[in-house]
């Protein structure tokens, strides 16, 4: 099988996304709600450097997301006072991820799905120590 | 009463619902998956049964021609039956009967005599 | 003086299905507050999502869930098939359809049976698992298991319906019918049944719209939302509209529930009628590269997944968002106010299904 020879804008994404810094998060959550959005849920990406922070939302079928970047020892402003229903996905990111939320109405403490004797965030990318190739180099 | 009089004698002259399992078994059905078996004399050793296993159940050692099958380790998708070219892998109706251990099933190519003097 | 306790509710309960905790501070048989605590099912499948080759994934995802297995199948083989920019045949697309109506068939009839059995009602609750029974046969024959179906890959389906088994199918989902016919009318007009399940739990509209809430528990509450008419794989040529009640307690969800068994018989039929003739699958070739979603609506309500791909054959991130996860958090709004014995019908009515919830 050859690999896909495809520009970078040809690759399929989603549509409908909107970057937001964080200190504006609330704000458009804010906006959302006020047209009558239903809250999906949050995805969060290693990227390496930092974290990516998907929050899509739902109205009559259509779909819309927001992005936010944020540096791996940042915390995010919980939207809970917004949509209640967000603690199980900002609760999932805080034990999966080791991302740190501030805020929330229903803390886990990062131990929800997470038992105690695992000792880091199970979902980060690992630290490559030593990378050996097909060919042997 | 009189309405559940007719229940009632029905229920006690006709036979009972349900099939006395351990000395009559269903037949299974002609397309159920119930286990994988190899034809060994079919196989060429090329490995794709082995690189679509999600459970990891099959080994190919191409260089000396064996296969290593682990029944209680697979999920019976059937992935290594639909990757295989020469119908060696396969897929008959009847589910493997438990066990107490676990077994692995090895399967070794036959060997060929090219040459009378080998006999 | 009230008398404060707090009661663990679950994770081993005899009318829970699934291991779930509920922590319910009682107030003298009322309720006051109540915490859930998750994460007794959890398997690291996102994690394992990333560990395995593209291909095997569909293994793996169909394995999340027993009762709604072919969905989950369905939404990974849609995100992916976007990647790799595939389309299924159009035989394929309603063989999707067929088997996955008949999954959502046998889960609601699962469903009405635990209803009976969670206020003692277990002759009924034996009656319709006996009709469900039929269903299962007819999985096992067409499509070669009872709960796991596996009929979807990337491309496509894996197995064709031949002429008599499509007959077959038709003939016991008469025999379906007829029987449906007969009992649900024990279920749905009983008065012991109607005193336990009307103007409990109630969830108006905006609430309902607020929580989250997906499936029949939103469409109970009077919202017509359903994620099948945005017309994935062979939805947009068959003809039905979403069911809806108004009323918003437990009674309602299990008309929905009910009414929608009749509603997917006749989507079969339909499928089944005009079933295009063609090949069933598609090569898939390449690597899968960018970003998609597919959503879908599984028995309980929508199902999405979000694939991000890298161009190597192992999946970026693979991220999953199940019904029950969104229907959880209308508990903590449902419960608080009732009384201690509605807890089980309350619980039972959302319809959760915990090993999905926490992959």
């Amino acid at each position: 099988m050859g690999e896909a020879h495809m520009q970078h804008s040809e690759l399929p994404d989603i549509e409908n996304v909107q970057v937001v810094e964080k200190q504006h998060l609330l704000q458009r959550v804010e906006e959302l709600a006020a047209q009558g959005m239903r809250f999906i849920t949050t995805t969060c990406i290693d990227n390496g450097e930092q974290f990516d922070v998907y929050y899509h939302f739902d109205h009559n079928l259509q779909l819309t997301h927001l992005l936010v970047t944020i540096d791996k020892n940042e915390a995010l402003p919980s939207i809970t006072p917004v949509y209640f229903c967000a603690f199980v996905a900002e609760n999932e990111m805080k034990d999966l991820f080791g991302l740190r939320v501030d805020g929330l109405n229903v803390d886990y403490q990062g131990r929800m799905l997470v038992s105690e004797e695992v000792p880091a965030p199970p979902m980060r990318k690992k630290e490559v120590s030593e990378r050996r190739n097909g060919d042997g180099s | 009463m009189p309405k559940m009089l007719p229940t009632v004698v029905g229920n006690l002259v006709s036979k009972p619902a349900t099939r006395p399992h351990p000395y009559k078994r269903r037949e299974a059905f002609v397309r159920a998956r119930g286990r994988i078996i190899f034809d060994i004399s079919r196989c060429i050793f090329c490995g794709a049964c082995a690189l679509r296993c999600p459970a990891g159940a099959i080994r190919v050692n191409r260089a000396e021609r064996e296969l290593v099958f682990e029944p209680f380790r697979c999920i019976v998708c059937g992935a290594c039956v639909d990757g295989c070219r020469r119908g060696s892998a396969q897929i008959i109706p009847q589910y493997h009967s438990p066990a107490y251990t676990k077994p692995e099933e090895y399967y070794r190519a036959p060997v060929e005599v090219k040459d009378e003097d080998q006999l | 003086m009230a008398v404060k306790t707090v009661l663990p509710f679950g994770p081993q309960h005899p009318v829970l299905p699934e291991a779930i905790q509920l922590r319910i501070t009682l107030e003298d048989e009322s309720i006051g507050q109540v915490l859930p605590a998750l994460g007794y099912i959890h398997r690291g499948i996102e994690k394992a999502g990333e560990k395995n080759d593209y291909p095997l994934n569909v293994y793996l995802v169909e394995r999340i869930c027993g009762i709604c297995s072919a969905t989950h199948g369905l939404a990974y083989c849609l995100a992916v098939e976007k990647l790799l920019g595939i389309e299924p045949p159009p035989r394929a697309n309603y063989l999707r359809v067929v088997w996955t109506e008949l999954h959502r068939l046998h889960s609601h009839l699962l469903w009405l049976g635990l209803l009976a059995d969670a206020f003692g009602f277990e002759s009924l609750f034996m009656q319709i698992w006996r009709i469900r029974e039929m269903v299962m046969d007819v999985l096992e024959k067409t499509a070669g298991n009872r709960v796991i179906i596996s009929v979807n890959t990337l491309g496509g389906v894996r197995r064709d319906m031949t002429d008599e088994q499509i007959e077959e199918t038709l003939n016991t989902l008469a025999e379906c019918e007829r029987q449906l016919n007969g009992i649900l009318p024990v279920i749905l007009e009983d008065y012991t049944v109607r005193k336990r399940t009307v103007g409990k739990g109630v969830l108006t509209a905006e609430q309902a719209l607020r929580l989250g809430a997906v499936g029949p528990t939103l469409r109970a509450s009077g919202v017509a939302q359903d994620v099948r008419m945005t017309g994935y794989a062979a939805y947009g040529e068959l003809n039905f509209q979403p069911v809806v009640e108004q009323a918003g307690d437990c009674y309602a969800r299990a008309v929905v529930r009910a009414r929608e068994c009749f509603q997917t018989i006749d989507l079969i039929r339909q499928a089944l009628q005009r079933l295009p003739e063609g090949d069933i699958q598609t090569k898939p070739r390449g690597n899968p590269n960018g970003k998609a979603i597919a959503r879908v609506e599984a028995p309980r309500g929508e199902l999405m997944y979000f694939v991000v791909g890298n161009g190597t054959k192992n999946l970026e991130r693979m991220r999953v968002r199940t019904p029950t996860l969104a229907n959880v958090p209308t508990l903590l709004e449902m419960l608080p106010g009732a009384e201690f014995a509605d807890v089980p019908v309350i619980t039972l009515s959302i319809d959760p299904c915990i090993s999905c919830t926490e992959r």
